[in-house]
């Protein structure tokens, strides 16, 4: 065997970088425009979990209430909506109803009227 | 003593992730030799293994705050800096060898520095994967289940690559030493 695990870890014993690396690395850090870490952080810290348990459920109320309101708002439409349906349908009947009886009265008033032969009609003119 | 450690970075790591660039500076000083040092194995090349390490750091700056606790930022290090290596290495040959830049920290060499640099050369030269366990093993002495986890492997994987990145690895000494033996006698 040419070597043992000790001459491995020999081997690949930790090296030191160079003296400024860390300068290197803060100076590279300063020419980055835009902090992505930064944001996460923010976005994390404002995250929902991170909220006081009486914020998120005043959230959670205020949610429910809305959707409540919303879905109340919603079957109110409805309601009125049907209302405006059967008042048409009422009327539209009623209509029917009026040209029938007046449909009835002329028909009978020319039943009643006596029928001339074009005769009569000559001797007339 | 290393419950203090791990409390100091924790200080450190939450006021990194408020903005303190201080802090920040404090954890890159307290992890750049790991980092660096995986880099510099896996690629054999400072110039390069600097660039990947500083690379690492400006991607941990990015990320602060999906990090943890200290563990975690140890762990996400190594894995971030296996992973770019590897990157590295698909993406461009390397352009100037280790060998040819002097090292300016060296530290005293334990050991035989033949035995040490073929060592060196040949893990250098396995493919990555095996490479990667052979580092994370002998480098950072992680345990099988800790290489894994980094490496996002099956343990059972772990542990037939590791042993034979081994085996290469002692047949590829046992030719070049017996080559440089052939060449001194």
């Amino acid at each position: 065997m040419p070597f043992s695990e000790d001459d491995l870890r020999a081997a690949l014993r930790r090296k030191e970088p160079s003296a400024d690396f860390t300068a290197k690395v803060m100076a590279r850090l300063g020419e980055q425009p835009a902090q992505k870490g930064r944001g996460m952080r923010e976005m994390k810290e404002f995250s929902l979990l991170r909220w006081p348990v009486m914020l998120r459920w005043a959230v959670a109320g205020a949610v429910a209430a809305v959707f409540l309101l919303g879905l109340g708002l919603q079957q109110y439409q409805r309601r009125q909506q049907q209302a405006r349906a059967e008042q048409a349908r009422r009327q539209t009947i009623l209509a029917l109803q009026i040209t029938a009886q007046k449909m009835d009265h002329v028909f009978h008033r020319a039943s009643r009227t006596p029928v001339q032969s074009p005769a009569n009609i000559k001797e007339q003119l | 003593m290393e419950g203090d450690r791990e409390i100091q970075m924790a200080t450190a790591l939450r006021q990194a992730a408020h903005g303190d660039s201080q802090a920040f500076g404090e954890l890159v000083r307290q992890h750049q030799t790991m980092v660096f040092s995986i880099a510099c194995h896996f690629l054999r090349n400072r110039a390069q293994a600097e660039d990947v390490a500083q690379d690492v750091f400006l991607e941990l700056y990015q990320r602060l705050a999906q990090i943890e606790s200290p563990s975690h930022m140890t762990f996400w290090l190594r894995r971030v800096t296996i992973n770019r290596c590897i990157d590295q290495t698909r993406r461009r040959k390397p352009d100037v060898a280790l060998e040819d830049v002097a090292e300016p920290r060296a530290a005293a060499t334990r050991g035989d520095p033949l035995l040490s640099e073929q060592l060196q050369r040949s893990v250098a030269n396995l493919p990555e994967r095996r490479r990667a366990v052979i580092i994370l093993r002998y480098q950072e002495g992680l345990d099988l289940t800790e290489i894994s986890k980094v490496l996002d492997m099956p343990l059972n994987t772990v542990k037939s690559t590791l042993q034979r990145s081994l085996l290469e690895l002692r047949r590829k000494l046992t030719r070049k030493l017996g080559e440089v033996r052939y060449a001194i006698f």
